[in-house]
């Protein structure tokens, strides 16, 4: 088959089920695949330029805004990052207590994503609204599961969507002991209810698929990383979080307003996100976590992308159980922030989004006003590596018709639970067929 | 009867006017409903619990501008025209699964406010109370 041979062009205008727009162009011939784009559309939003010249206490409040569903990410990360300018150092209790909060994020995030925007492909269902009719008692669990992050987060944070009580050196408030405890039975519900969930997805058909890639995540050896440690490769790589710029870069495409993440010197994608840190990090998961992935059969290393599903269940019964801890011992008779000096610095931090890993760096003037900002978001770091896996799949697909190949690469993508508007870039499909 | 009204929105330009409508209807007190904002139309599900009556307010596309116009839910006509978007679900999809999981109310209304597109960075709203104040006393007529 050579260049002017018939193509089928398959556009997929509007990925569903994602979080954010974005679209997919797939170009086959006869018995080949030609061109795969993940095509984001979004528009850029120039979140770093317009945080330029602002003062850092407004840095916080501004990343929220990037995404609805992870704002804590950006916002933990950020401030993070202006405490490591600074020299800030927090106590264990405020750490443990952001770190509670961060759970809280994923416990949403997760939440959502397995039950409404995953499960339904293991269900044949188009929609979450389609498994409501066939697993009427999984989906209620699943919002119930979201609503606990969510009453977390409005604890913590003030509101549940974009907190506002984190702060550079702790938080503006913290709650009152017999706040935090009304949570504890909630939190013993979840996490009864997320191992059942967990056994339910180990119920599922996975789709045969073996998509081998490197994975890459914060690691730490005291603790399932979030948001501290290095950042470990699953090519046995580590690198400090302080060198991320001199070891991953990010590059413009022309079919994409989103950059595409590279490791330097490494033409190859790579992973980041639940399947990533569950890989790296699988030791400090509680033994509670790691006997559920026995109990449903599940072996390391996978590279089967739709276990994903499998990976974001486990953290999130992982959340639940330290949260739970987390409730039960914090004694909020601590400072609730450092106080500090602002001087003319630099500081990055990495922490772990739901989707994976999400890198911030700024520049600070005398005056702690921000003079330059770098953010590399997950679906950033993850969209070669889902074209990758598109490409894989394609093959096994060519005699399908155009609107279940389109079906079936959807859900390749929804494995990574994207996030467009973080990337500010991504889904869409629509297909036609013609010569090019 | 346990009235539930929900103002669905954001804090930004004319997307807060179900935000400021619910806050206004809720310092005027002339019930003892309960008032609550989401930012997110899937946390409406999060609020449901027991009450018998569900209200909705939101701002809408397609509507003249700063015109006031009732559903009553199911509704086939908003239905057909819905599109939730993919960034989470809208308030259509998130109904009819708080119907398929028999989460809802018997009485569900919808009050949709008509705000013009491409004017979510601007601020017609608080700048002009007496618009919103005619805003909300028909939105208030209309369940009373």
């Amino acid at each position: 088959m050579d260049d002017t041979s018939p193509k089928r062009k398959i556009h997929v205008p509007i990925l569903t089920r994602v979080e954010g727009e974005g679209a997919l162009n797939i170009v086959l011939g006869r018995d080949s695949i030609q061109r795969v784009e993940l095509n984001i559309y979004e528009p850029p939003r120039f979140f770093e330029a317009f945080l330029q010249g602002r003062n850092h206490n407004e840095v916080a409040d501004i990343t929220a805004r990037i995404c609805g569903i992870c704002p804590i990410a950006y916002q933990m990360t950020a401030i993070q990052a202006m405490e490591s300018a600074w020299g800030i150092q927090i106590s264990e209790s405020i750490y443990r207590l952001r770190r509670l909060m961060y759970f809280a994020e994923w416990i949403e995030s997760h939440g959502l994503h397995i039950h409404l925007l995953h499960a339904p492909d293991f269900f044949g269902c188009a929609s979450g609204l389609e498994l409501a009719k066939k697993e009427p008692v999984a989906v209620q669990r699943g919002l119930k599961l979201k609503k606990i992050g969510n009453q977390v987060l409005e604890l913590l944070g003030g509101r549940a969507i974009h907190p506002i009580s984190l702060a550079v050196g702790g938080f503006f408030r913290l709650p009152r002991r017999e706040e935090l405890l009304q949570l504890v039975p909630q939190f013993e519900w979840g996490l009864e209810a997320s191992i059942a969930m967990v056994r339910w997805i180990g119920g599922f058909a996975f789709p045969e698929f073996h998509s081998p890639t490197t994975y890459v995540a914060l690691q730490c050896p005291q603790e399932y990383a979030i948001m501290k440690g290095v950042i470990a490769s699953s090519d046995g790589a580590t690198v400090d979080v302080g060198k991320y710029e001199q070891c991953f870069y990010e590059e413009h495409v022309e079919h994409s307003t989103a950059l595409h993440a590279h490791r330097v010197g490494n033409p190859l994608p790579y992973q980041v996100g639940p399947m990533a840190r569950v890989h790296l990090s699988f030791d400090q998961l509680s033994p509670t976590v790691r006997e559920l992935a026995e109990e449903i059969g599940w072996t390391l290393p996978s590279f089967n992308p739709y276990h994903s599903i499998i990976a974001r269940g486990l953290e999130l019964v992982q959340a639940f159980q330290e949260g739970l801890d987390i409730l039960k011992s914090f004694e909020p008779k601590v400072q609730a922030r450092v106080a500090y000096e602002t001087s003319e610095a630099s500081g990055c931090s990495a922490t772990e989004a739901p989707r994976g890993l999400i890198y911030h760096r700024y520049d600070l003037d005398q005056s702690g006003h921000v003079s330059r900002a770098k953010i590399v978001p997950p679906t950033s770091q993850n969209q070669r590596q889902i074209e990758r896996d598109l490409v894989k799949i394609l093959p096994s697909l060519l005699s399908e018709t155009d609107e279940n190949i389109a079906r079936r690469c959807e859900t390749v993508i929804r494995n990574y639970d994207p996030c467009i508007s973080c990337a500010t870039h991504f889904l869409k499909v629509r297909r036609t067929k013609g010569v090019e | 009867m346990l009235r539930l009204v929900v103002g669905v929105g954001s804090p930004h330009g004319a997307d807060q006017v179900g935000w400021t409508v619910v806050d206004r209807l809720k310092a005027r007190r002339l019930d003892d409903a309960t008032y609550i904002k989401v930012a997110n139309p899937i946390d409406v599900l999060d609020c449901l619990g027991e009450c018998d009556e569900l209200i909705l307010v939101d701002a809408v596309h397609g509507l003249t501008p700063k015109t006031i116009q009732c559903w009553k839910w199911p509704n086939q006509q908003i239905t057909d025209g819905a599109d939730g978007g993919s960034h989470g679900l809208g308030i259509v999809q998130v109904l009819e699964l708080a119907g398929e999981l028999q989460l809802l109310p018997k009485r569900v209304m919808i009050i949709g406010i008509g705000v013009e597109q491409g004017r979510v960075s601007e601020t017609w709203m608080p700048s002009q109370e007496a618009e919103i104040d005619a805003i909300v006393e028909e939105v208030e007529t209309l369940y009373a």
